[in-house]
């Protein structure tokens, strides 16, 4: 019950603040509660029912959150995915989830056929048919549980399939319950929210409304438009990627900008690093905080703000990076063995993370769920150690994620798509460091039979069936990938050896970042 | 070949991590639709903040989507 909860409690409360706002339009807290309870009973009318999935693919705007708390008041369950996510992935999104319905942007609808696509209809977000929904009959629907699941959101997975993460209203309660108690979040803020809506960080946004904050959600990020709009809306929070952070320091603008009314920048979806910070720290006038989470844990699970005084960490580890935080109220955080029994403080091992914020299940993934969720905790993947003062420092990924600026892909999902080509043999895709975006993934391909391959044709095919953060950012020759003996993949070595650059052949002049 | 292409397209190439794709892009292509990267449209915009040392309005980088806008906000600047 917790998103319309929380919409109902500041429409008494507060119902003249602004609750949403995007470059267009804005809504009240009294507004808000209308159009969702509307968007609601129309969906009732469309025969949505308790449990029923809907699925949300649009750009950022302040109807995808409406959509969000308009589909749980009818007891639904939103369902985000990336609007450019290629057609091979929706299309498996959906036989996945088999969403009742679907909203998306009309050029999203039209590119994927989706009114096709899905099993009973589909509706443009903005369009006459939408805001008569908006507009229409209103009455309260009866109210979800608290363990009822409120959100699907996809993620990688390393099968190179993507996997549905199912996150219950508990879940966001105790994500506002542990943000609220460590940030003080609350209705004097207004928040920048740069990041795509359809990610698991959305949940940062859901806890600042709950706090009766506003949500400003900026369409496409770009430096020149976060800084307009910190201006234009004296934004006193905003939840940024470190690689975001960079580019709004490289704005023209910068310099001459008065950012004032920042109090906050909260920053997640990878490693920030000291250099980085330092420099943010000396040209912004507010304080940073780390957000270490994950989306199968409701999102963070452990902050560190950027006035804490620097942890000693623990004396066999001479230079620590920076930690990530230590856990909010509500997530219990424990560094377990190869077995799964805890280490000693100090000790490097899997972090693991369990209470209310946690995710439900894997959807329709019985064998993921009973792996990630085993022993009653949720393995992140994630390799480190915990000092004696509960900081998380992060030292390696247990699997072969690659995260390129917050967005997390699988080698194998590129792996599949240029497999498919029929000039190539053999392939392996591994993330290659970048000053911009922390990694890129990059792919080594053997061509079959030593057929000349057009390069720019295999780039094509990824674009046609991956998102265009997925896109490899270079392709190299190799003569043949290295393998054990069992036929895993060597991804350590292909990384030296992209350092190293030997034994290897650039096949395009590609290599920028 | 590379006499003959636009500022526009030359400054888009220089930014990508595989220019050869921007070589292949119509003018008028929307350049997201077309597999660019918002990431890169990102690094392009500060770049020709960079060349023309002043700072983009919202209407320049609503200009930036395709290969004849960029030309256009180029043109602008010069």
């Amino acid at each position: 019950m917790w998103l319309p909860h929380f919409v109902q409690r500041n429409a008494q409360v507060r119902p003249q603040a602004i609750a949403l706002s995007d470059a267009v339009r804005q809504l009240t807290w009294s507004e808000l509660d209308a159009r969702t309870d509307s968007i609601a009973c129309a969906l009732a009318d469309l025969g949505v029912i308790s449990g029923d999935r809907v699925l949300v693919m649009s750009a950022n705007r302040l109807e995808v959150i409406e959509l969000y708390i308009a589909i749980s008041k009818a007891g639904g369950i939103a369902c985000p995915l990336n609007p450019n996510s290629a057609l091979a992935e929706v299309e498996h999104h959906i036989s996945n989830i088999e969403p009742t319905g679907a909203f998306a942007e009309r050029a999203v609808l039209e590119r994927l056929g989706l009114g096709e696509r899905v099993s009973h209809w589909a509706i443009a977000i903005g369009e006459d048919s939408y805001e008569a929904m908006a507009r229409g009959a209103r009455h309260r629907c009866s109210l979800p549980e608290q363990g009822d699941a409120a959100l699907i959101f996809s993620t990688s997975a390393t099968t190179g399939r993507s996997k549905a993460v199912v996150v219950s209203h508990r879940s966001l309660m105790a994500c506002y319950v542990g943000m609220a108690a460590e940030t003080g979040m609350s209705s004097s803020d207004i928040m920048l929210n740069p990041c795509p809506l359809f990610h698991g960080s959305v949940v940062i946004g859901l806890a600042l409304l709950a706090a009766g904050g506003q949500l400003a959600i900026q369409r496409d990020f770009t430096p020149q438009r976060f800084l307009a709009d910190a201006v234009r809306l004296r934004a006193t929070r905003a939840f940024m990627v470190p690689s975001m952070i960079r580019f709004v320091m490289a704005a023209k603008a910068f310099g001459t900008t008065d950012l004032s009314s920042l109090r906050e920048i909260m920053h997640g979806g990878g490693p920030m690093t000291e250099e980085l910070l330092y420099e943010a720290l000396r040209l912004f006038p507010c304080r940073f905080r780390n957000v270490y989470g994950i989306t199968e844990g409701g999102g963070p699970i452990a902050l560190r703000a950027s006035d804490e005084p620097r942890p000693p960490g623990v004396k066999h580890v001479p230079n620590p990076p920076l930690p990530a935080g230590r856990m909010i109220p509500g997530a219990q955080i424990i560094v377990v063995d190869d077995e799964g029994n805890p280490v000693p403080t100090g000790e490097v091992g899997e972090i693991c993370v369990r209470g209310d914020g946690v995710m439900v299940r894997y959807w329709q993934n019985e064998e993921a769920t009973e792996k990630t969720l085993a022993g009653g905790w949720l393995h992140t993947g994630d390799i480190g150690y915990m000092d004696a003062g509960g900081y998380i420092y992060l030292l390696d990924r247990k699997n072969d994620l690659i995260i390129r600026g917050g967005q997390n892909i699988y080698p194998t999902e590129i792996e599949s798509v240029l497999r498919k080509h029929p000039g190539v043999a053999d392939v392996a895709a591994v993330g290659m460091p970048s000053h911009e975006w922390d990694e890129v993934p990059v792919a080594f391909v053997v061509s079959a039979g030593g057929a000349e391959l057009d390069m720019v044709d295999l780039i094509g095919s990824c674009s046609a069936e991956l998102a265009s953060y997925k896109r490899p950012a270079a392709l190299y020759l190799i003569d043949e990938i290295p393998r054990n003996a069992a036929g895993k993949i060597l991804r350590r070595v292909l990384r030296e050896r992209l350092g190293a650059r030997t034994d290897v052949r650039p096949s395009l002049d590609a290599v920028t970042t | 070949m590379q006499d003959t292409l636009s500022p526009g397209r030359r400054l888009l190439m220089e930014v990508l991590d595989v220019p050869e794709v921007a070589a292949k892009i119509p003018s008028d292509a929307d350049l997201i639709l077309a597999g660019i990267n918002s990431g890169d449209l990102i690094r392009l915009g500060l770049s020709i903040e960079e060349r023309t040392h002043l700072p983009l309005s919202d209407d320049d980088l609503m200009d930036l989507q395709t290969v004849d806008g960029i030309d256009r906000v180029l043109a602008n600047r010069t």
